[in-house]
């Protein structure tokens, strides 16, 4: 890994750098025409500063409502976030959606570029260097001048991951980022969270409905079902 | 800096669309701020055959002084003008009318021509006082021919606030379609690097750009109002703003 990606670390709430957070009986239901669906059934953890967390579990248990609210998007019925949803306390929380929101007619670079923050990265070559690295890594580099909407889905994906890490997250909050993704390609992406998390000290959750494959990488996991959890503990033993 | 870069990035991805917007959003307040110019414009190229003055003819005895008549009707307000119809003149309007010949001999033509915008009020005033001032058997005093510019007036200004409308109207269709990929780039600034009200302050260039563009027609158009092109630029930018407020990425 190229040193410049890692010379001008800084967390951007450094009181908050040993802060843990704790998720306390949360409940979350949302209504589905007459019917009231508990989306999050009395959840209680605790996501350490500087950890892998992983989410597992079937669609529909609850894991991307649970990411909403780490990224204060949504709000909990009832329970507590404490100290608060964590973009309050790290601006610097990077997403990366399911839906992995990119801009269509833009191509791959111009995607990437939108990221860009003279406080973040110093100069635009520095960010250049960064870029370039990681889509050598990811084997995006030859197709940084394609139009999104002529990538397929993998690459797609390829692509949302690098906006959100070159943003140098303190907090990288991921929902399905490798479900179009080969083992071989998923591994590539784990790797380089994997560096940025012992190096910065990133802390990640990651929602994936695949455990076969996040069993693979080292982390804690938690997987939920029907909104509650149903096993907590290194992603090995599950 | 950053926001002026982003609006032309924005630009530069859809440059037909942008295109459109700004000028739809120009011609808006243009239309709007100088309305005045705008009609007297349409009125000169549509309305010029129906432009008329308030008038009327009168016939005067030779035995009365027609130059202390003229002179003491040329002094009242409204009076614009006042024209001593030639005998050749008379003559073929007689004939037109089939008068008799004599009348040529006896009496002197005069019209009198009244400020635009007279009040029939005022005209019949100037009527009353002529005929006080002559006896009624050395008169014969013409009808009133009516300004018919009054009327047209009303109906192009009518016509430049109806097109003023339209012309917002697409201006409103034309912006919701843009702001669509404006709200997904400034969302994606928003969440990616920390910036705050994104949309609001990318739409806040766009328009400056207008209020630049439109502040050159100002300088060199004379008749552009302030007022009304004060009204113009709050009613664009209020809607523009409102439109760019909510910055969700939609589809």
């Amino acid at each position: 890994m190229s040193k410049s990606i890692f010379k001008d670390t800084q967390h951007s709430n450094p009181l908050l750098l040993n802060t843990n957070w704790y998720f306390e009986n949360i409940k979350y239901s949302y209504r589905l025409g007459n019917k009231k669906i508990n989306a999050i059934n009395d959840i209680s953890f605790e996501l350490k500063k500087g950890e892998i967390l992983f989410l597992t579990g079937p669609s529909g248990a609850g894991k991307t409502t649970l990411l909403k609210m780490l990224s204060g998007e949504l709000l909990p019925d009832s329970g507590k976030i404490d100290p608060g949803p964590i973009r309050d306390f790290y601006p610097k929380c990077s997403l990366i959606y399911q839906d992995l929101k990119l801009l269509e007619h833009y191509t791959i670079l111009e995607n990437l570029e939108i990221v860009f923050n003279k406080k973040t990265h110093g100069s635009k070559s520095d960010f250049l260097d960064n870029l370039h690295y990681i889509a050598k890594v990811l084997d995006v580099y030859n197709r940084l001048n394609l139009k999104i909407k002529d990538c397929n889905g993998g690459l797609k994906q390829k692509v949302a991951f690098m906006r959100a890490i070159l943003t140098e997250p303190d907090i990288l909050i991921a929902d399905e980022p490798t479900c179009s993704l080969d083992f071989e390609n998923a591994h590539k992406i784990f790797e380089i969270i994997e560096l940025y998390n012992q190096k910065m000290g990133m802390t990640v959750v990651w929602a994936s409905h695949n455990r076969d494959l996040v069993r693979r990488f080292s982390g804690r996991l938690l997987h939920i079902e029907k909104g509650q959890i149903m096993f907590s503990g290194h992603a090995c033993f599950m | 800096m950053f926001y002026v870069e982003s609006f032309f990035n924005i630009f530069k991805k859809q440059p037909i669309k942008t295109f459109f917007v700004v000028f739809f959003s120009s011609i808006f307040v243009f239309s709007i701020s100088n309305k005045t110019y705008l009609t007297k414009i349409s009125n000169s190229m549509f309305s010029a055959s129906t432009k008329s003055d308030n008038y009327f003819n009168f016939l005067l005895d030779k035995g009365a002084s027609h130059q202390h008549v003229i002179r003491k009707l040329r002094n009242l307000p409204g009076v614009k003008k006042i024209i001593l119809t030639s005998s050749k003149e008379l003559d073929q309007k007689l004939t037109e009318l089939k008068f008799e010949s004599d009348i040529i001999n006896n009496y002197t033509a005069i019209k009198v021509i009244f400020n635009q915008n007279l009040k029939s009020t005022s005209v019949n005033l100037v009527v009353n006082y002529l005929k006080q001032m002559v006896r009624s058997d050395k008169i014969i005093i013409g009808r009133i021919h009516r300004s018919k510019i009054s009327k047209p007036e009303l109906s192009m200004e009518f016509i430049i606030n109806s097109f003023s409308a339209i012309i917002f109207l697409l201006f409103m269709i034309i912006f919701y379609i843009w702001t669509v990929e404006m709200k997904r780039y400034s969302f994606l600034i928003e969440q990616y690097q920390n910036k705050k009200y994104a949309s609001i302050k990318i739409s806040s260039i766009f328009l400056l750009l207008i209020l630049l563009l439109n502040s050159l027609v100002f300088v060199n158009i004379k008749y552009t109002s302030p007022k009304w092109f004060i009204v113009s630029f709050v009613i664009l930018s209020s809607s523009t703003l409102l439109l760019s407020v909510k910055n969700k990425w939609q589809f």
